[in-house]
């Protein structure tokens, strides 16, 4: 059974843009992993003429897009755009596409929270954290009496992560907190704790644990968990990486430490600036 | 305009080049051969080259490096006068003065195809030729490379077919000693596999001694040579070639060759090879498909994945056995539908077992099925060593690249 498929097909040059998750998709594959991520969040919207062009002109599939322009001429239904460009990637067997095809265009009967949720976990997962904070903020802002116990607090919950991701531990610690007060998620104690251990000292973090009732053995697994990410990071190509240029520092190799420490930095700006960007 | 194409001998004694018109009749090449040598004239930087070196050394007007394109293989550098030079760039000049010369015969647009000939295409001098050709630029479709071996094949199987009704033998007998190529054909294949035995006898010295009767005694010698040698063959043809074959002390020794052989002073073999090499890519005759030529410098086997083509999963031909090791590389880009790690199988051409290699992508970052873009780039070291080099492209703006790259050499 393989586990690799051939890439067939080039990379757009000028992307195709989903105003709603702000994405840009410049592959077929692109485009169908995201038609398959959250199918039940698909609006008739999505079947434009520009996607049918975007997929005739800049992906070179020129029979899909016509068949799509077709489609499109006939006003079809979701199903069948969707269906013809799953279908026409080779994208899905039989079984799996039954499966989206069940799901698809049940955007309108979705609770409110739980179809926003979802946009901004996708832009979660894509490492867009600003956004994704945005996206939570407007549900809790606009909804927040609509949204229940549970799912108000998962939204905290991923709120934190984002933030966490950014390095706004206090932000984040206070997004665990409020999380695991709405949920009451083990998850959530945990993250709060995890993130109060990265910012506190020892000795900080074992006297809130004291006072504040925080059971033994949740306290102890935070520790070791934090224990083995330091262990983790001692091993790591990043520690490899940055023990390497400090000995061209101790060596006297100014130039070259410079150089590469200079690298290293742009590099990881570059990653910071991405998962910041608001598009 | 008309077009030619150029065979060029690099050998570390006497170079040759041959050109030929393309579509041209097989005898109708010309060549002329350059002893291998460059002569820094003393105090001044001027450069002699082929028998005006040898020239200027005998009458000591210059200084000429030794061992000039092993030094070069080495990446050693060359002390001339006090200063040093890169064996490479001496290498570079002496082609370049050969080329001045091939330049006043043709044009150079009207090369289209130029092939290097070499005694061993292996790692180093796969790397010396890239530099020079990096440094004369292109000349025609492009500038190519192949071993002896394979140039004394091109040359044996574009003549008659009664030369290579058996197998055929290629004595060369220079400095220092005698080596042979011993041409089969597996008739039974389809295509019919040619391969070379090659064979070194150090034992068979060139004698450079020619004291009186020598050469009664080097018959002799090579008379009883040629008995073991030919014992049990099936030789059909054989070409004579080097400095050693040079003046006529060979009566004895010819009786026997020629019985029932036909004999041949080959000694433009390489060059014409090279250039009958580059006749049949451009022009491919009926022998392309009927043979194929399985030297050292072929790969032995075939590389492929299975791999989900358009929905179907089907065994992908990645590499064929018997491409030439350094013309192959290629680029995929292929999605991970799960799993970090990419399957290969290796199926040898000598029927022994097909084995898989399963390349492990250690810390590729964790993301869902199907979201996961690599690239992986398949090249080779030698004809048995096979460098794959795999680099995570992430998964568009979904999953930024984590930029990780993974090699691995494997063994075909």
């Amino acid at each position: 059974m393989s586990n690799v498929r051939l890439c067939l097909h080039k990379l757009a040059k000028n992307p195709y843009y989903i105003e709603e998750i702000r994405l840009s998709i410049y592959s077929i594959e692109e485009l169908c992993f995201y038609l398959c991520k959250n199918p039940e969040l698909l609006k008739e919207d999505i079947m434009d003429e520009n996607l049918s062009t975007f997929i005739e002109t800049e992906l070179g599939l020129e029979e899909l897009g016509k068949e799509l322009r077709g489609i499109l001429d006939k006003r079809g239904s979701l199903t069948e755009f969707v269906g013809a460009i799953l279908k026409g990637a080779f994208y899905l067997n039989d079984r799996e596409w039954n499966q989206i095809q069940n799901m698809l265009g049940q955007s309108p009967y979705m609770e409110y929270g739980l179809r926003e949720k979802r946009k901004g976990d996708f832009l979660l997962e894509s490492q867009k954290y600003t956004l994704a904070i945005e996206q939570y903020s407007s549900i809790l802002q606009e909804a927040e009496e609509r949204v229940d116990g549970q799912l108000y607090g998962d939204i905290l919950h991923n709120m934190g992560v984002a933030y966490a991701q950014t390095f706004d531990f206090p932000k984040a610690e206070e997004k665990f907190r409020q999380a695991y007060e709405a949920n009451g998620s083990l998850e959530s104690l945990h993250h709060y704790l995890t993130v109060l251990r990265l910012i506190s000292t020892k000795e900080e973090y074992e006297e809130f644990v004291e006072n504040n009732g925080v059971d033994r053995e949740t306290a102890n697994f935070i520790g070791e968990k934090y224990g083995k990410c330091v262990e983790d990071y001692e091993k790591s190509d990043v520690k490899k990486r940055l023990g390497e240029i400090k000995e061209k520092k101790e060596k006297g190799n100014f130039t070259e430490y410079f150089g590469e420490m200079n690298e290293l930095l742009e590099e990881w700006k570059e990653q910071y600036r991405k998962s910041m960007k608001k598009s | 305009m008309e077009e030619y194409i150029i065979g060029y001998d690099l050998d570390s004694t006497m170079s040759q080049i041959t050109w030929k018109r393309l579509g041209e009749r097989r005898d109708k090449q010309e060549t002329y051969a350059v002893p291998f040598l460059l002569c820094k004239k003393y105090h001044v930087n001027q450069w002699s080259f082929g028998e005006t070196a040898r020239t200027d050394k005998i009458a000591g007007r210059g200084t000429v490096p030794e061992h000039l394109l092993e030094k070069a293989l080495k990446g050693e550098k060359i002390l001339l006068e006090g200063e040093s030079y890169e064996g490479t760039e001496l290498v570079l000049l002496f082609i370049k003065k050969t080329l001045e010369l091939l330049w006043q015969k043709i044009r150079k647009e009207q090369a289209v195809a130029f092939m290097f000939t070499v005694e061993r295409l292996d790692k180093d001098m796969v790397k010396l030729l890239n530099k020079i050709v990096f440094e004369i630029g292109k000349i025609g479709k492009d500038v190519y490379y192949q071993s002896h071996q394979e140039s004394f094949y091109q040359y044996v199987i574009h003549q008659p077919q009664e030369i290579w009704a058996k197998d055929v033998l290629a004595l060369e007998y220079n400095a220092p000693y005698l080596k042979t190529y011993l041409l089969k054909l597996n008739k039974g294949t389809t295509p019919i596999v040619a391969f070379i035995e090659n064979k070194e006898f150090p034992h068979m010295d060139l004698s450079t001694s020619k004291l009186e009767g020598w050469e009664e005694r080097e018959d002799l010698r090579f008379y009883e040579f040629m008995e073991g040698m030919l014992k049990g063959s099936f030789i059909s043809s054989i070409y004579l070639m080097g400095d050693g074959f040079q003046g006529n002390w060979m009566k004895k020794t010819l009786d026997l060759i020629c019985h029932r052989r036909r004999v041949f002073m080959g000694k433009n073999l390489y060059a014409i090879g090279a250039s009958m090499a580059l006749e049949e890519k451009l022009r491919p005759d009926e022998l392309v498909d009927k043979y194929v030529f399985l030297g050292k410098d072929r790969l032995k086997a075939n590389v492929g994945m299975n791999i989900n083509i358009r929905g179907e999963e089907s065994y992908y031909p990645l590499v064929d056995g018997g491409q030439n090791w350094y013309e192959t590389k290629r680029e995929w880009e292929l999605i991970m539908e799960e799993g970090e790690a990419v399957s290969l199988t290796i199926t040898p051409l000598n029927g022994k077992e097909v084995r898989n290699v399963n390349i492990i992508l250690r810390g590729l970052p964790k993301r869902p099925k199907k979201a996961t873009r690599i690239k992986m780039h398949l090249s080779f070291e030698t004809e048995q060593k096979m460098i794959i080099q795999i680099e995570d492209l992430g998964f568009g703006e979904m999953y930024p690249s984590s930029s990780m790259r993974w090699m691995e050499e494997i063994e075909i």
